[in-house]
């Protein structure tokens, strides 16, 4: 089967990044969401990035008005998604929300359809259950911000078939992207080889071995990290950090990923990191 | 300024690269492959600095020996990463020693130092070392006498992580390097880092981390059968990845 028409549900942070790298892959793309409002948002980002490409010289006037041609947009699933043959999901990161949204495109969409979850912690085997189709239904796990970073996690679960897989490995290396296969797992591989480094350089910081500009001078000097656990947890945020800590401790029952003391104590007091103008560091 | 530091470093191949990095960086220093003959090196160092490559064993008979023979008001320091309060009751001079645990960036330029406190280091020591280190332009940290320090034991989780995923079929070995390099930005993903340092050394420290800090860090049966079967790493050939 060959992929010529993408639908993406969700026009936030992930959704209309991961629409424009489509569109840039000259795809056709839909581009969903529940309020016009958000569509013309995310619209607007991918002008936005367009813009700075083309000021850099790294893309022409004419590219950035095709990739942008190729964008339509909806606010009803079945004008989205009627004729899609591959639906990417980046809503909310809610169980319930995104099986109810599945269970609406699989009586939407054509039986060739694939479907595909852009959930970072969600199980992909239980949202699959929703429809008729756990076959051509797969994780695709890209990161922020999806224009730029190249890799991405092709998740599959036992039901998930061979040629599903293969046609969305094929996808992302059309794309320029490097996909990862993993099994269906807590945190698939990148969020839970994070956490295990994250947390346990936390921890140091617990325990009183060393200051926590320390640890994250350490690892960068040393080995050459781009930032350090303490930047790594305010950039994304203590609330952020505390859900996912939380999923990986309750799925894995693996102490590993328990959320440790000051990262606990930094959520209670309301200091989220970069968002909050303070976490561990102060940002003006 | 203050008087210029007289810096002896005892060892090998690690001794010469900290030798090396002194002396650009204009320390006087003198580099000593063993304690035979040099007694006049010894009598006159400010710091003495012990990096024997190899085991435990011959680290400790060469601190003794520096102990006995260097001045009194000397300090007195280990490259190892753990033990210092334990090796430093075995001296004369537990105030004046402490650990300096150098890590050459592997992949890139750059080298940290852990300054590592014994329970008895004094402040002073420790301002010796820090003052000794900064004039010379290089990074260094202040840690607790705890084993695994801060690198090893942030490593040490990831690496064991990362081979619980592969042992249990979440993912291959490349993958999951493939994903450390292109979804998190890491300089190398945690199988090439493990080959690189050596499989019988994440082994020798997640056994001891899984001892002395907690169980969560009992090492993948991998690292146990790869170290049977002779695949050390990059060092031997075969490690994760084969190199030729």
């Amino acid at each position: 089967m060959e992929i010529k028409k993408i639908c993406v549900l969700g026009a936030g942070l992930m959704g209309h990044g991961i629409a424009q790298v489509c569109a840039q892959g000259g795809f056709e793309v839909t581009l969903e969401d529940i309020k016009e409002e958000f569509l013309q948002k995310g619209l607007d980002r991918i002008k936005k990035f367009l813009d700075g490409s083309v000021a850099r010289g790294k893309t022409t006037q004419e590219e950035a008005e095709a990739v942008l041609g190729r964008i339509t947009t909806a606010t009803s699933l079945e004008e989205a998604a009627g004729d899609a043959d591959l639906v990417m999901e980046a809503i909310v990161e809610n169980m319930e929300i995104k099986k109810e949204t599945f269970r609406q495109l699989d009586k939407i969409c054509p039986e060739h359809t694939i479907f595909a979850t852009n959930t970072s912690y969600q199980s992909v085997t239980e949202i699959a259950t929703a429809t008729n189709r756990p076959d051509r239904f797969m994780g695709m796990h890209w990161f922020n911000p999806p224009q730029v970073m190249r890799g991405i996690e092709v998740v599959k679960t036992e039901r998930t078939s061979p040629e599903t897989v293969a046609i969305i490995t094929s996808l992302c290396q059309q794309l320029g992207k490097e996909p990862a296969i993993c099994h269906d797992s807590p945190g698939f591989i990148a969020n839970r080889l994070l956490q295990a480094w994250r947390t346990e350089g936390l921890r140091l910081y617990d325990e009183n071995v060393a200051s926590f500009q320390d640890i994250d001078k350490a690892l960068k000097t040393a080995y050459g990290f781009r930032m350090g656990p303490f930047e790594l947890a305010d950039l994304a945020g203590m609330d952020v950090v505390m859900a996912g800590n939380e999923t990986m401790y309750n799925e894995l029952r693996s102490d590993v990923f328990k959320p440790p003391r000051c990262l606990v104590m930094k959520f209670r007091a309301g200091e989220l990191g970069r968002k909050t103008g303070k976490g561990f560091y102060e940002y003006k | 300024m203050e008087s210029m530091k007289k810096v002896v470093i005892i060892g090998g191949q690690t001794a010469a690269k900290i030798g090396e990095l002194f002396a650009s960086a204009g320390v006087k220093v003198a580099i000593l492959d063993s304690l035979t003959d040099s007694a006049d090196e010894l009598a006159r160092a400010d710091i003495v600095i012990e990096a024997v490559d190899g085991d435990g064993g011959t680290r400790k008979e060469v601190i003794l020996r520096c102990d006995e023979v260097i001045p009194p008001g000397a300090i007195l320091a280990t490259t190892a990463s753990s033990a210092i309060t334990e090796t430093a009751s075995l001296t004369g001079r537990p105030g004046k020693f402490i650990g300096l645990n150098f890590t050459f960036n592997p992949f890139q330029e750059g080298c940290l130092v852990q300054i590592t406190k014994g329970l008895e280091t004094a402040a002073e020591t420790i301002k010796t070392c820090t003052d000794l280190l900064k004039g010379a332009g290089v990074t260094a940290i202040e840690v607790a006498d705890l084993p695994g320090l801060v690198l090893d034991r942030v490593m040490a989780s990831a690496i064991n992580e990362a081979a619980i995923m592969h042992m249990t079929k979440v993912a291959t070995v490349e993958d999951i390097d493939s994903v450390a390099k292109s979804c998190l930005n890491w300089p190398v993903g945690p199988f090439q880092f493990a080959d690189v340092i050596g499989i019988d050394n994440v082994l020798a420290t997640l056994e001891i981390l899984s001892r002395e800090v907690s169980p969560r860090f009992l090492p993948c049966r991998i690292f146990k059968q790869m170290v049977a079967a002779g695949r050390l790493g990059k060092k031997a050939g075969r490690g994760f990845y084969t190199y030729s």
